[in-house]
């Protein structure tokens, strides 16, 4: 369970995220929504570590992960996407999966003393990872060379290899014609695990409303709202703030 | 004549090794440092010293080497990896010029500008090593270990995250990969082999003395990385072979040694700064550059 | 005492070093280029000085001027003959840095094979060494620290009070700024160069007058000097590495008082870049340069 206690982000004068206090439930994923700039990536950046919080404090299960390094955090079992697709163009697919493995993880001894059953063992899980979403027969080309969308299939799969129970979704949608929209529905309700939460950024309501169990409406920085996504839409208040028109603050 | 060309060849093998060491670190770690000239001198002054002041031999000096090497590697990536690659950068071309420095005025300790001679020959099963041709049969089957050392290391899970982290350090961290270490631990086999590569020098020359491992040498080793082509271990041993080779062929002009020297140096500079100009990915068609 | 004296040479020491790391942060800081070829820059400046001197027999401050400008025209010609054409061949920072390095040796290689591996010296008349009790200043160490005042004041108030000078110190981290308002960055890198590369005969020259000659090694010296007291004092400010330069050259004499000399130099950068470990923007610098190395 991934817990956020008053968290703040003050930089210099401006406050981008305040006193946000929100619980994700493990099995649930939960749809982060809300205007552009009201701080939806740097919440994602506070949970993962890349930027510490002015106040407040993050808890992952009963431990406290506040300012912890983002490798930390991740290794914690918080995974992550970024908005644009980051995969490594110069390795093959299958090696961009394999690598997501929490076995890869610079020890010198253990890298030169796997021997190559475990790597085959290891190209297969990956293999396997990929064919759930799709891609088994991209495996063995070149990261560089594939699709956008593609690309961003690909990220998932190193997600689900690195045995995070923690996804963090940073707009999975960006950059994707509206015709792939119903696929990422099909492919992050596929990603739900029984343990596993699944927080989204999106701005496509319709992908949030089809497998978003609940939504978190932010706006400045601020949580406006908690609930099933017919709640918040349901809202006329809400309604305004998030396409700005009518009576906003 | 043969006798010369294979001392020649002796060479070519030492810095092909160095070479190899600091393209781990600049083509697979992507990590640019202008120390390899005094960690050369490190593992060189290591063994030399242990051998004159505590008659060490070959072999002990040189594993000796490999860990000052190592040390030195370590002490300069702690801080640096923190903080920038610009810092980086400065670190390592503070501690080569700090480095030469120490081996040119603790004279007490290094031999000062005149350097130590009468470093002894290695031994094998008894016999002492003294022949160009031996030493190069020697030197070749270790320079090529810890080459194929290396090549395991780059071929493996470790080196599947250098090759990630070299691209994009963001997403190794978001998946949990300790980049900072990885890029330390990368740093201190690169400084182990160019350490070892100087024990080698040491035991072959048997004469070490300061101006060898100045920032001159630093530049020769990236020269011979950048014109064998980064990223491909192969192509910076053929740059050393290039640069190893080539000013050799000045020796055969009529100049005096006071002359030879600086012309080598014009040379290097020249044909470095040539495939700057006209081919950065190298002979080997490496990576030519970080981006 | 001597402590007292160890802080005059440390402050004559000091004046040449807030120089070395004036030129360094100017290039480096509106240009991002690390300028190794710089120490090029200074040998053959300091050189022209010597030949104008010695062989063209111009008055000592003449023929420092002739380096000042023939140092100007080769930062310029660094940038437009060497890192631009690389960068318009897609070079990356690293093969540009790769080349600065070449550039370097062809040059520095170059001045021995023309005048040889041993240094020169230049008489030039200085007040006469004064003595306060057992501490020594030479005319060297008076002329110093007041020549470099005035070089440095007067190259602030271009930094500070200039339209070109405030350009420049806007590149620093507002390059697309200038660019919408239409000023030509392109020939404000060129002015960083030139005057960057026309302050390292200055340092040179009071090398010269302190009587420690010049040698054609010492360029890389000054390279390094001048980066550390840039990282120092801070990337994104100029004036800081004046001041850093200073204090640099203060902490390594100082550290003669506890050290044997050899170590001097080793210690200090060692405190250096201990200190940039912690506070990594310097003395007075606000943010971080963007790393692309």
């Amino acid at each position: 369970m991934l817990r956020l206690d008053h968290l703040t982000k003050s930089f210099g004068g401006l406050t981008a995220i305040d006193d946000v206090s929100v619980s994700f439930q493990p099995g649930e994923i939960v749809g982060l929504i809300g205007p552009n700039g009201a701080g939806k990536t740097t919440l994602f950046n506070l949970i993962t570590g890349v930027l510490s919080p002015t106040k407040g404090r993050v808890f992952f299960g009963e431990r406290d992960i506040t300012g912890l390094r983002p490798h930390r955090v991740a290794s914690l079992g918080i995974g992550r996407t970024f908005q644009q697709t980051r995969i490594f163009h110069d390795l093959k697919v299958v090696d961009n999966v394999v690598l997501a493995r929490p076995e890869v993880n610079g020890g010198l001894t253990r890298a030169l003393c796997t021997p190559p059953s475990v790597r085959r063992a290891w190209a297969e899980e990956a293999t396997a990872h990929l064919a759930f979403l799709g891609l088994a027969d991209r495996a063995q080309e070149y990261g560089g060379d594939l699709s956008y969308a593609e690309q961003k299939l690909v990220m998932f799969a190193c997600l689900m290899a690195s045995g995070a129970t923690t996804l963090l979704l940073d707009e999975p949608t960006a950059g994707l014609d509206p015709t792939s929209h119903l696929g990422m529905i099909d492919t992050v309700t596929r990603l739900r695990r029984p343990g596993t939460t699944i927080v989204l950024i999106e701005h496509n309501l319709d992908i949030v409303r089809g497998c978003c169990d609940r939504v978190v409406f932010l706006a400045e920085g601020v949580v406006k709202a908690v609930g099933t996504t017919d709640e918040v839409e349901r809202s006329p208040e809400l309604r305004d703030l998030y396409f700005g028109t009518g009576g906003a603050k | 004549m043969t006798t010369y060309i294979v001392g020649v060849l002796v060479v070519v093998v030492i810095f092909g090794l160095l070479a190899v060491s600091l393209d781990l670190l600049i083509g697979y770690t992507g990590l640019f440092t202008i120390v390899h000239g005094a960690l050369f001198g490190m593992g060189a002054y290591t063994s030399a010293i242990l051998a004159k002041s505590l008659g060490f031999g070959f072999w002990g000096g040189s594993l000796a080497a490999m860990v000052a090497g190592g040390l030195i590697s370590l002490l300069i990536a702690i801080p640096s990896l923190r903080v920038s690659g610009h810092y980086l950068v400065l670190a390592s071309f503070g501690v080569q010029e700090v480095l030469h420095a120490l081996y040119l005025n603790l004279d007490g300790i290094t031999g000062g500008p005149a350097g130590m001679r009468g470093i002894p020959r290695p031994r094998l099963f008894g016999t002492e090593i003294t022949s160009n041709t031996s030493y190069l049969m020697l030197y070749s089957v270790l320079s090529a270990l810890v080459i194929l050392f290396i090549l395991v290391l780059v071929r493996s899970p470790f080196g599947l995250l250098l090759k990630a982290i070299r691209e994009d350090e963001l997403v190794p961290q978001a998946l949990g990969k300790p980049v900072v270490a990885l890029k330390i631990k990368a740093f201190m086999v690169s400084g182990a082999a160019a350490g070892f590569a100087g024990a080698m020098y040491a035991h072959y020359i048997t004469f070490v003395s300061p101006e060898t491992f100045d920032v001159h040498a630093s530049i020769l080793i990236l020269s011979m990385v950048l014109i064998g082509g980064m990223g491909t271990l192969w192509g910076p041993f053929l740059g050393a072979v290039v640069l190893v080779v080539l000013p050799e062929a000045l020796r055969f002009l009529p100049l005096d040694s006071a002359t030879l020297g600086p012309l080598r140096q014009v040379v290097y500079g020249m044909v470095l700064m040539v495939f700057c100009f006209v081919r950065p990915r190298g002979l080997a068609g490496g990576r030519g550059g970080i981006e | 005492m001597l402590f007292v004296q160890l802080l005059v040479n440390g402050i004559f020491a000091g004046s040449i070093y807030a120089l070395l790391g004036l030129s360094f942060a100017t290039i480096f800081s509106t240009t991002k280029i690390w300028h190794f070829a710089q120490g090029a820059v200074y040998t053959l400046g300091a050189y022209v000085i010597l030949a104008a001197s010695l062989y063209g027999k111009l008055p000592f401050a003449l023929a420092t001027a002739l380096g000042i400008a023939a140092a100007a025209v080769l930062g310029v010609l660094s940038i437009v003959a060497l890192y631009r054409p690389l960068q318009r061949r897609g070079a990356s920072s690293l093969v540009m840095v790769m080349a600065s390095l070449g550039a370097m040796v062809i040059a520095d290689n170059l001045v021995v094979l023309g005048f040889g591996p041993t240094g020169y010296s230049i008489d030039v008349s200085v007040p006469a060494t004064l003595s306060f009790g057992p501490v020594l200043l030479t005319g060297g160490q008076m002329v110093a620290p007041v020549a470099a005042t005035i070089v440095v004041a007067l190259y602030l108030w271009f930094l500070f009070r200039s339209v070109h000078g405030r350009r420049m110190r806007a590149l620093i981290d507002n390059e697309e700024l200038l660019l919408l308002n239409g000023v030509d960055t392109g020939r404000l890198k060129m002015l960083a160069f030139a005057i960057g590369s026309a302050l390292l005969p200055c340092a040179a020259a009071l090398s010269i007058v302190s009587g420690s000659g010049i040698s054609p090694y010492f360029g890389i010296q000054a390279v390094l000097t001048g980066a550390m007291a840039m990282f120092f004092g801070g990337v994104d400010s100029i004036e800081g590495a004046a001041v850093a330069g200073l204090a640099l050259g203060i902490i390594e004499s100082l550290a003669a008082f506890i050290l044997p000399t050899e170590w001097q130099t080793a210690v200090t950068y060692a405190l250096i870049l201990l200190f940039l470990m912690v506070k990594p923007t310097g003395l007075f610098g606000r943010s971080l340069p963007k790393t692309t190395l």
